[in-house]
């Protein structure tokens, strides 16, 4: 009798199905996706070969100057034999990238000549010359025997959401340029993307200029590394990344030294400490334990272990999962009122009919019980019906955000266990949503409902 | 077998109140086939509501089979209607998603009667309204009088010590509302089945034993 009550109505039925199927789909694409970026996040974490890092907890501009002499503090970490078996001091910034061709190769211009577009050449008159190609980097400035000690695999390198990976690395390993007080001699090494080398058609020899204000330094291009970025964000905003030796990066900065009444002090900033731990060390002394020493020596810095960057990226994710799920809510309960108020005027276009099934002895309860059956398995089909789109629905979004995020990587986590858990999810608020035309139907009054005129 | 002592039946519509039922006493024995007869507004219904247990007297007592029905729960009333009472109701009202056997057995199944059973009940009650071959017929596909008809049988599935019928014979022609009298005799004479039937018509009441007429909640002959 439920099935044949469904039927009689086909056109509400489908539209009701329809309704749960969208909210269902809405639900298991969110909650999808928002599983897949956490999952994505949390392995880039575990998988990383970084056991603490070290940040200023300051927002960047006012934080720079907080990790004081960080290359002596990397020193000084590194001196902890016992605990510590690798740091790599990271500076990251925006410069600006310009290439260099025959013609101005030997002169020193600035970002302002490019902007006017001459060059004045010897004799010659001012002319106009084949605009350089130009842009922004985000460039990385690393130690790079110590930056591979922390490479995941032969060639692999992972910063947070960007996977690097090297064919060519650097052929100065150290950095020469600190050695007595940023005074010894550059390396003009740099590596770039690929998607920097396509661009600006650069190849392994090809010279760049790397500028910030006035400051400008010209570099070779000794290697080209491939990343996982496609676009989206990074499109948008930068070119591409490079990679050049830390002390050489700072000196373009200012970073390096500064003067105070005629004295010269090293700076040395940078704004991140990778730490390796031990894997020897004494099993008393936990990655945690490591963290609170450097932490209270260093009171100003954030020295995260694993454990607690999984914690703030569980924190995060948190926001991001109430919200998601705030939407998947609202959703699911629009879609279950309107199969409640399909019900409802599915009950009262049957007064009559319940109240002749109640006069010839048909309990409140079995009515109850079919009423609640019907919505409910309404309920259940659009679940059902729901689960593919949700499974193309979390598919387009993952990529939609990838591709906007600028990463090529799957963003998706579509598992048995989510859909179980959406489908009880629905089935229980679907449930409860039935009990309101279950209950009208129950307690419907005999004598009136087999009297009512519609 | 069915007795009404002083029983009044007042409908509270908020700003005023309407006696349907004025102190009725009335006593129906087994086997009899009576006729309510009056006006609309009558209280006709209300008595027959009352009677088959749908509704409950404002004051007053009904006995059922020596039971007082009065003062039961729903759910008491509710299964009293199911084993010993039949409703006939003058639009039929068959369940319309279910066919015409499917509509007799349904108080068969909330009594929880077996399916063999079930089957071999309702075959017997299509034969017996001549409707064997409309078993898996819907009732949209059938008359007026085949609906009525299937109607019969289904107040006979739990073989009910009362049928109540209310306007029987209301919505068909004549002659099938004949046809269905006939039932009803035939059911009378045969069983010790009650018949108490609601009708506004002279000519379907002078064809039961008995007739009560009911004027403004009274019963006056």
């Amino acid at each position: 009798m439920i099935i044949q009550n469904l039927l009689r109505r086909k056109g509400r039925t489908v539209m009701s199905i329809t309704a749960i199927a969208i909210s269902t789909a809405l639900l298991v694409s969110l909650l999808s996706v928002a599983e897949g970026i956490w999952q994505y996040s949390s392995q880039l974490i575990i998988s990383s070969r970084e056991d603490i890092i070290i940040r200023p907890n300051l927002p960047r501009g006012g934080g720079l100057q907080v990790i004081n002499n960080g290359h002596t503090l990397a020193d000084e970490l590194r001196s902890d034999t016992v605990n510590i078996s690798e740091v790599s001091p990271v500076y990251l910034w925006w410069l600006l990238i310009t290439t260099v061709n025959e013609q101005n190769m030997d002169t020193n211009f600035t970002p302002d000549d490019i902007l006017n577009n001459s060059l004045n050449i010897g004799n010659y008159n001012e002319v106009e010359l084949d605009l350089p190609s130009s842009g922004v980097v985000l460039s990385l400035g690393v130690i790079p025997e110590r930056m591979k000690k922390f490479f995941i695999d032969e060639d692999t390198y992972k910063l947070e959401i960007i996977e690097f990976k090297f064919d060519n690395w650097f052929e100065t390993p150290d950095d020469p340029h600190f050695k007595n007080n940023y005074t010894g001699p550059w390396t003009y090494e740099v590596l770039i993307d690929d998607h920097l080398a396509k661009k600006y058609n650069l190849q392994l020899g090809s010279k760049v200029n790397l500028s910030i204000d006035t400051n400008s330094v010209t570099f070779t291009v000794t290697g080209i590394f491939k990343t996982n970025l496609i676009g989206g964000y990074f499109e948008d905003y930068i070119d591409g990344i490079v990679l050049m030796h830390l002390s050489e990066m700072q000196s373009i900065l200012g970073e390096d030294l500064v003067t105070i009444e005629n004295r010269t002090i090293v700076t040395d900033n940078v704004d991140t400490i990778a730490i390796s731990l031990n894997p020897n060390r004494p099993k008393s002394n936990s990655a945690e334990d490591v963290a609170v020493g450097i932490q209270e020596k260093n009171p100003l810095l954030d020295v995260l272990t694993k454990e607690e960057q999984l914690e703030k990226l569980e924190e995060q994710n948190a926001m991001t999962n109430i919200f998601y799920t705030a939407i998947s809510i609202v959703a699911i309960i629009i879609g279950l009122l309107f199969v409640a108020c399909i019900m409802l005027i599915s009950v009262y276009e049957r007064i009559n009919e319940i109240g002749t099934l109640r006069a010839i002895g048909i309990a409140k309860l079995t009515i109850f019980r079919w009423v609640m059956t019907e919505s409910v398995l309404l309920i259940i089909l659009g679940v059902l019906v729901g689960f593919l789109p949700g499974y193309f629905g979390s598919k387009l979004l993952g990529e939609y955000i990838s591709n906007n995020i600028g990463i090529d990587q799957e963003l998706t986590a579509f598992s048995p266990g989510l859909l179980i858990s959406a489908f009880l999810g629905m089935l229980i608020l679907g449930t409860l949503i039935s009990l309101i035309p279950a209950i009208q139907a129950g307690k419907m009054k005999v004598a009136q409902a087999l009297s009512f005129v519609r | 077998m069915i007795e009404l002592k002083d029983v009044t039946k007042i409908y509270d519509l908020g700003a005023s109140k309407v006696k349907a039922l004025q102190e009725i006493n009335l006593t129906i024995n087994k086997a009899d086939f009576i006729a309510i007869e009056g006006p609309s507004g009558s209280g006709k219904s209300t008595l027959l509501n009352i009677i088959g247990c749908i509704d409950t007297p404002t004051e007053g007592k009904v006995f059922i089979s020596g039971v007082d029905v009065s003062g039961l729960s729903d759910r008491e009333l509710t299964k009293i209607r199911l084993r010993k009472i039949g409703f006939i109701f003058q639009l039929f009202y068959l369940i319309p998603t279910l066919t015409a056997q499917e509509n007799i057995e349904l108080p068969m199944r909330e009594a929880r009667l077996p399916y063999r059973n079930r089957k071999a009940r309702s075959n017997k009650l299509l034969e017996m309204v001549g409707l064997v071959e409309r078993a898996n017929h819907y009732p949209n596909q059938l008359s007026g009088g085949e609906q009525q008809r299937i109607a019969i049988a289904r107040a006979l599935a739990n073989e009910p010590e009362i049928i109540l019928a209310d306007e029987p014979t209301g919505e068909i022609d004549r002659p099938t509302g004949n046809r269905i009298l006939k039932i009803f005799k035939n059911l009378v004479d045969s069983t010790d089945i009650t018949i108490i039937m609601v009708t506004h018509d002279p000519k379907v009441a002078s064809q039961t034993k008995c007739r009560i007429t009911i004027e403004d909640g009274r019963i006056i002959k």
